[in-house]
């Protein structure tokens, strides 16, 4: 049983409290997500339940928390970790040793368990979480799922009653974001643990969960109930759900499946297909046959693909498909081994990278492998000294990606979101024809993803090349003009968006995996349509 | 808790001193008198006893560290920077001087002497650990590159930010220079050569002879390789440390907070 | 089975105090042939192939001084060469025993190397960490911490570069690598913080020991008090010239002190092992080999005249003497190969495996 009454907490430094007067009860068995656009409070909250804050943050806290009769605040994290149980976003980041086993002990060891226990509760873990076969392993070779297991595993080994996780899948990929729910489940239906959860994209977990919260940030109230209830009020919700608000489906459906029980929507008769798109004039990209291999393991075998300007191209596949290998081939970091790639009708193995990338701009996946300046600005300049450019007044493009306001401020303090743009504005400095972006949404809210939707389709219209690699099959769907998907280094579907999603059960929106129609990918579109 | 610290201050330069005896042993030992009949049972002690005496300040330096309370915050930072700075070790920078002392400079100087020292001398561990090799002459230089952090959580906190990077840059040369001088040491003794006999060390010499023959010897060999080393790191010092001296400043704000 | 880790460690203190003890080259060729054969039986660890060659790298630096050696020191009888007297330096009598001296100087440095290349490849870094007694818990933490991070911080490292680069940045030299390592620096504090909250959650409390300051007091002045008589010793030593007993006794002592203040702290943190590792009686075994190898040649050293030095030159013969007790001690040191050659299980016939007909 988990109490908070009227907690209101402000960070050292700041002005206004981050949660205000928050009064709520959780009872034991709980599986509870809290959602909430960034900075609203989500991880502060979460952090008030074992004592993180303060303890570790510092500011000032008012009001009461109880987690199973104790009080975090009274305590310290080191006392709390035996009742609540933590783990983090970035499964990257929580390890303080180099192998899965002794990961698992590191916890137990500092609490002085004693070495017969210990290897009980190693071994049980290791079956709930269902990573025996990767207990000998280095932590570095895990993939990204494997990892947030691991450490799901790691604080298990505590018993904790309550488990309390921070975006865990927000830095994963679908695949792996699926391992990790279903184990958390199991989790919750098999041994009754509380399971508390914040995640930004709703999708994919609003499904398990029994209670939604939302926090709306900036002094709003929090609404709470079961999520039907809840994602009603939300201002910004999964195209399902937001469908379900449109046409009046009540209960809301969470699931394909439950909304299929309702009647079928009324929508106007297929009037054609839709105009092909033109592909005038000389290809922006060319790539003719390319093959490429690490080491004797081939990474692309045979790629032909074109694309032209004023066009978004999603490009898509699992991981390992070879979409980072053809990325890198279009910025020269890496040659054709055989067949040629042409960019602007320059072919990458002649041409330095150095002139290359003045044509071609690439945002990384983190931004943080950019940004290093003091402020947004300085990032800017640096990036136009580096092409050469003369000094230019970066107030427009900033305004056009909503950072007007940050300038001066230092692009490392700044939200995922924020800095996602930042990296972005430093690309665009050098104003190049052809865009390509790796994973843009990743940990990125409902309201910093629309931002991010219309930044591309305002590089569209400007005429420009955007090639998107990403698992975000509802952002492919609002943006792309044509998806492309890469399997074992080939491309095994490329077409309109529409076409292609129609015909892929995993690479689809959940308004096409509705409807099933290529007409329909997102909300509006259905909504065009409905008579 | 006053009184605590004191105690482990002044462990800590006593753990020192003894690091820099042993150091400069091949100074101090042994004006034995050569008519002595002990006098070739003992005249290949002092390596072993210089051994013996690193190790000893050493493991006293990292025992009165580890007692006091180290936070968690404290822990995990060091461990992240020990492992940069090892790895920049293998970066060469200018005139092939490797980049491991800037990070135990500024560092040592923004968050203090210990922090300095235990960064100095634990990227060394992990550098020997991660491939550099662990061998006779870890220890060695575990302790100086420790003490070029522990001095310089000394240095005089300055307001004015390009006087506190002229500071360090300055710092770094002098620290270039003694460091090559400190690091002969270890095996300065192992060698010797019968027709330079005036630059090589034998037992048996007195302080200063030993410092002669040092001094011709460092000039010889090591002098030249270690200006420039000095120059390599005045530098990167003066590349790194505006840039690095913001950051951690920024960090120390954010983190190290004082809880009330 | 493997050797426990401590038995490892002694085993190289122990090789490491003969080969630093003695220049004699016979006994030299002893400790290396042992330390060498440790090495081909410690199995193939990846780090194997750096320390041959850095072992290499070690010979060619022992080979190349020979000669110079020889061109510098002209005493001695068995004359090899001549090259006039005019010449500066280097000219005069090129002997055998120039040779000789500088081969065997730069021998003891090489075997030492060669010792520490077997330890190496016989003992992984997390098991030499996992040694690390409680009392430097937090050291051990922070190194493990820093190893942990090294490969994931190679990769970052990898990406900043190469998103710099297709930023249009340029590395020419070292001037550049600001935006490489600053944002390494940044994300790698960012990280230390996120760390620490993960530490934190999960019960790393600080230094995890349950002490009052009253008893961590009486440790830091237990340490302070040997140190403090060490430092005594070293003083009256340097001021005697010489090593009475009961100065000796005194530094004894003194480490003594030391040793209980250590073992004092380590008492105090409340820890439990997993999977403590099993102290078998072949480690005993290879443990009393190091022992009696560095044990007697001490007592050569302190017995005297078993030829612990060597100096080629008139009036000593070329040859090194040889005390036979003092070389069958330095044989022990290769006690651990023939430990894993019998413990090894018998290697998997490959040709039967692969199928291949007789």
């Amino acid at each position: 049983m988990i109490t908070l009454e009227h907690l209101t907490y402000t960070y050292p430094q700041a002005s206004q409290p981050v949660l205000n007067d928050l009064s709520l009860e959780i009872d034991d068995g709980d599986f509870v997500l809290v959602a909430g656009p960034s900075g609203s409070g989500k991880s502060t909250l979460l952090r008030c339940l074992n004592g993180l804050v303060p303890h570790f943050y510092g500011g000032h806290l008012t009001g009461s928390v109880r987690v199973a009769g104790v009080n975090p605040v009274a305590e310290s994290p080191r006392r709390m970790a035996g009742i609540v149980g933590m783990v983090f976003q970035d499964p990257e980041t929580q390890f303080v040793v180099d192998t899965v086993e002794s990961e698992l002990v590191f916890a137990m060891e500092n609490a002085n368990v004693p070495p017969a226990d210990m290897r009980r509760r190693v071994e049980e873990v290791l079956d709930q979480l269902n990573i025996t076969p990767l207990r000998q392993r280095r932590i570095s070779t895990l993939s990204g799922g494997e990892k947030q297991r691991v450490a799901i595993a790691a604080i298990l080994t505590l018993r904790p009653q309550v488990l309390v996780l921070d975006e865990p899948t927000s830095q994963l990929d679908p695949q792996a974001a699926e391992e990790v729910l279903i184990a958390l489940r199991q989790l919750n239906t098999d041994l009754g643990m509380t399971i508390i959860l914040s995640e930004h994209r709703l999708e994919r977990v609003v499904q398990f969960a029994d209670r939604l919260l939302y926090l709306p940030g900036q002094g709003g109230d929090l609404i709470d109930g079961t999520p039907q209830e809840v994602l009603r009020h939300m201002p910004a919700v999964p195209p399902l759900a937001d469908l379900g608000r449109q046409v009046g489906w009540r209960p809301l459906p969470l699931t394909i499946r439950e909304a299929r029980r309702y009647p079928p929507l009324p929508l106007k008769a297929d009037t054609g297909s839709p105009a092909q798109p033109e592909r005038a004039g000389e290809p922006a990209i060319r790539i003719e046959k390319l093959h490429y291999a690490y080491g004797g393991t081939p990474a692309l075998a045979g790629i032909d693909l074109q694309t032209w300007g004023g066009k978004v191209v999603a490009l898509m596949g699992r991981n390992g498909s070879g979409k980072s290998t053809l990325l890198k081939h279009l910025v020269g970091l890496l040659s054709p081994q055989s067949g040629r790639v042409l960019v602007m009708g320059q072919d990458t193995r002649k041409v330095d990278t150095e002139e290359l990338v003045k044509l071609v701009g690439y945002v990384p996946q983190n931004p943080n492998s950019l940004l290093f300046a003091d402020t947004v600005a300085d990032e800017l300049a640096f990036t136009r000294r580096a092409h050469s450019l003369p000094d230019h007044d970066p107030g427009e493009l900033l305004k056009a990606l909503h950072l007007g306001g940050l300038r001066e401020r230092y692009p490392r303090d700044l939200s995922v979101g924020e800095r996602q743009r930042v990296a972005l504005a430093a690309i665009l400095a050098a104003e190049p024809q052809i865009i390509l972006l790796d994973e843009p949404t990743r940990g990125l809210d409902y309201a910093q993803k629309g931002l991010l939707e219309e930044i591309l389709h305002a590089e569209k219209r400007a005429g420009h090349c955007v090639i998107v690699v990403t698992h975000d099959v509802e952002l492919a769907a609002a943006c792309a003009d044509r998806v492309v998907i890469l399997a074992d280094g080939q491309v095994i579907e490329d077409g309109p968006t529409g076409a292609v999603m129609a015909r892929s059960l995993v690479f689809s929106s959940q308004m096409v995996k509705l409807l099933r129609d290529e007409r329909y990918l997102t909300v509006p579109d259905v909504l065009r349509d409905l008579a | 808790m006053r009184t605590l610290r004191a105690v482990n201050n002044a462990a800590m330069a006593l753990a020192s001193l003894i690091g820099l005896v042993a150091f400069l042993y091949p100074f101090f030992n042994l004006n034995l008198d050569q008519g002595d009949p002990n006098w070739g049972a003992h005249s290949q002690d002092a390596p072993l006893l210089m051994v013996i005496l690193v190790v000893v300040s050493l493991v006293s330096l990292m025992a009165t560290l580890s007692s006091g309370r180290m936070n968690s915050k404290t822990i995990a930072m060091l461990g992240i920077l020990t492992a940069v700075n090892a790895v920049l070790r293998a970066v060469p920078g200018p005139a092939g001087f490797s980049a491991m002392y800037v990070l135990p400079i500024v560092a040592g100087y923004v968050f203090g002497s210990h922090f300095g020292f235990l960064l100095g001398t634990l990227s060394v561990m992990v550098s020997a650990l991660i491939g550099a090799g662990v061998g006779p002459w870890l220890p060695y230089q575990m302790i100086a590159v420790g003490w070029i952090g522990l001095s310089s959580g000394w240095l005089p906190k300055l307001a004015d930010r390009r006087l506190e990077l002229g500071m360090l840059v300055v710092w770094g040369v002098l620290w270039g220079i003694l460091f090559g001088a400190l690091m002969n040491l270890w095996f300065w003794p192992f060698i010797y050569q019968e027709q330079q006999a005036n630059m090589y060390w034998q037992p048996g010499l007195g302080l200063g002879e030993g410092l002669r023959r040092y001094a011709v010897f460092y000039l010889a060999t090591s002098a030249w390789w270690d200006l420039a080393g000095a120059v390599g790191n005045a530098l990167l010092v003066g590349l790194f440390g505006m840039p690095l001296l913001k950051l951690l400043k920024r960090f120390q704000r954010r983190f190290f907070f004082k809880v009330d | 089975m493997r050797l426990h880790p401590i038995s490892w460690v002694m085993w190289a203190l122990g090789a490491a105090t003969c080969a630093l003890l003695t220049r004699n080259p016979l006994y030299l060729v002893l400790i290396g042939l042992s330390a060498g054969l440790v090495m081909l039986t410690a199995g193939t660890r990846t780090q194997a192939r750096s320390w041959q060659q850095l072992l290499k790298l070690g010979a060619v630096v022992w080979l190349v001084t020979i000669p110079f050696n020889a061109l510098m020191l002209h005493a001695g009888k068995h004359v090899l060469l001549h090259l006039p007297q005019t010449w500066p330096l280097i000219g005069g009598n090129i002997t055998l025993e120039a040779v000789l001296f500088g081969a065997a100087a730069g021998l003891a440095l090489w075997v030492l190397l060669l010792i520490f290349s077997a330890f190496n490849i016989a003992l992984d870094s997390s098991e030499l960490i996992r040694l690390i007694p409680p009392a430097f818990y937090q050291v051990g933490l922070i190194t493990s911490i820093g190893l942990t991070y090294v490969p994931q911080m190679l990769k970052s490292s990898l990406e900043i570069r190469e998103a710099q680069r297709v930023r249009g940045h340029r590395f020419r030299s070292w001037r550049d690598t600001t935006p490489l390592v600053m944002p390494l620096v940044t994300s790698s504090l960012e990280r230390a913080m996120q760390l620490a909250e993960s530490m934190e959650a999960r019960g790393f409390g600080g230094s995890g020991q349950e002490q009052t300051t009253r008893q961590q007091l009486f440790n830091s002045l237990l340490a302070l008090c040997g140190m403090a008589l060490l430092v005594a010793v070293l003083g009256i030593q340097l001021w005697l010239r010489q090593y009475p007993w009961w100065l000796v006794g005194l530094f004894v002592l003194a480490l003594g002190l030391l040793g209980m203040a250590i073992l004092r702290q380590s008492r105090a943190a409340r820890r439990s092992r997993y999977r403590p590792r099993r102290w078998h009686s072949v480690d005993t075994l290879l443990t009393a080999g190091a022992l009696i190898a560095a044990a007697s040649m001490l007592a050569a050293r302190i017995v005297g005249g078993t030829h612990l030095q060597y100096y080629p030159f008139p009036p000593n013969g070329l040859l090194p003497g040889f005390t036979p007790w003092v070389g069958v001690a330095m044989l022990f040191l290769a006690l651990p190969a023939l430990v894993s050659l019998a413990l090894a299980p018998a290697p998997p016939s490959r040709r039967t495996e692969e199928g291949v007909p007789q």
